[in-house]
């Protein structure tokens, strides 16, 4: 019997595969390798040393009666949306500290949110498994201004608008991201590559916009182009989960929040890691992570309740900010660069300027 | 028999390891920049719009979290 397809084909066959990957990855690194011809440090020796900075908190949002999970600003840079494991999501005005809106999900651990560029719009999602939107009016109850648009097969731990109030971005626990049409709930493009829980995303700030980063439980970080679906560029060396990633702000590299307490700059045209922000007594998992306007500093929360602002080029520690009571969930620049905002277990949120 | 399964098994770690091996050899054969060079970039960026980031010492923009609120009791 003439047998082209049988075991031992296949098993010879899977061997070769296993084997073309294996010396795939020893190229790709010697490949990256070759390209690293000078530590960041020393190219960061041009820029002076930071002066002391002087960050301190400002204002105190107190409103959610659970742990606050997510956070994000509106593009006005003074309205911002918050969700909490209480199933809340409230509007606030963060000038102020009033309270505009409150929506009641019908689930609890709303693990993301996101406001849309009109200001007209909210999205967010959990443990429900979906991403919803609602219309923002006057109206007492907001809850029936609700439309599910995205839908995964397990929680949704990030979503984000893209340039426009049509499009949405989400992550999953399901290791998928997906884009979605907002009128229709139609799936526009999935993105699969994770092996394990996506737990944060990120747009290209790029003008053309048509790329974005994910991170996940799989320890990986992997750049996607959106039109075609494709990864186009993986990145590993987190010991553990990664938590959150964020783009520097000229789109040209990234940074990763991880469970191993460290943080990493990924720099997209040399396809590699360029910077560590770690220290010996650093044990507690990053959770969060921004940058600032510029891009020098680099935000980072973490489960220990502190705040640590790096050097993002020089690699150092400047500075800590302490105040909250609980672990750090969600960390913010503001569109405009002028307040940070960190979101804690402790049921608050803090803007520090 | 208990055979019966294991053909789907194979064609799908087969097909897994197809797409490992595409990513690869693309990711293989990007274009890279040296880090000389894209690190540069970036603290070109940096310092090119270190005036304009309110969070940096020594920048004088308007913030509006840093003004006394007119409602505060004198």
């Amino acid at each position: 019997m003439a047998v082209t397809d049988g075991p031992a084909v296949k098993e010879e066959e899977i061997n070769a595969l296993t084997r073309e990957a294996e010396s795939l990855k020893i190229k790709l690194e010697e490949e990256r390798r070759k390209l690293n011809d000078v530590d960041l440090m020393v190219v960061a020796e041009k820029l002076d040393t930071l002066p002391q900075l002087n960050l301190k908190p400002r204002r105190i949002l107190k409103g959610h009666q659970g742990k606050v999970l997510c956070l994000d600003w509106a593009r006005d840079h003074r309205h911002m949306v918050t969700s909490s494991q209480d199933g809340k999501i409230i509007v606030w005005d963060a000038f102020t500290t009033n309270k505009e809106h409150g929506i009641t999900m019908p689930t609890t651990w709303v693990m993301a949110c996101s406001y849309a560029p009109s200001g007209t719009i909210v999205a967010c999602g959990g443990l429900d498994n979906k991403c919803s939107v609602y219309q923002l009016s006057q109206e007492e109850d907001l809850s029936t201004k609700k439309r599910a648009v995205a839908m995964h097969t397990s929680y949704v731990s990030c979503c984000t608008f893209m340039n426009s109030d049509q499009q949405i971005l989400t992550g999953s626990g399901d290791s998928t991201c997906a884009l979605w049409d907002v009128e229709s709930g139609q799936l526009l493009q999935s993105f699969h590559g994770h092996n394990a829980d996506v737990m944060g995303l990120d747009l290209s700030p790029s003008e053309a916009c048509n790329t974005f980063v994910s991170g996940g439980c799989d320890k990986q970080a992997l750049v996607w182009d959106m039109r075609s679906g494709q990864c186009v560029q993986s990145f590993d060396g987190h010991e553990s989960d990664i938590n959150a990633v964020r783009f520097f702000p000229s789109g040209d590299a990234f940074a990763s929040a991880s469970d191993d307490a460290g943080c990493r700059l990924y720099d997209l045209r040399a396809d590699r890691e360029i910077n560590c922000y770690a220290k010996e007594c650093i044990i507690f998992g990053a959770t969060s992570l921004d940058f600032s306007l510029s891009g020098r500093l680099l935000f980072v929360g973490y489960n220990d309740y502190s705040v640590n602002i790096w050097d993002t080029l020089k690699g150092i520690r400047l500075t800590m900010l302490y105040g909250h009571e609980n672990r750090i969930s969600c960390l913010r620049t503001s569109p405009d660069g002028t307040a940070l905002c960190t979101g804690s277990w402790d049921y608050t949120l803090r803007i520090w300027a | 028999m208990d055979r019966s399964k294991q053909p789907v098994q194979v064609s799908s770690q087969i097909s897994k390891l197809r797409k490992v091996v595409e990513q690869l050899r693309k990711e293989a054969n990007i274009d890279r920049a040296k880090v000389s060079e894209s690190g540069w970039f970036l603290a070109d960026y940096c310092d090119m719009c270190y005036h304009k980031d309110p969070l940096l010492p020594g920048v004088m923009t308007y913030n509006p979290y840093k003004e006394k609120r007119s409602c505060e009791i004198v």
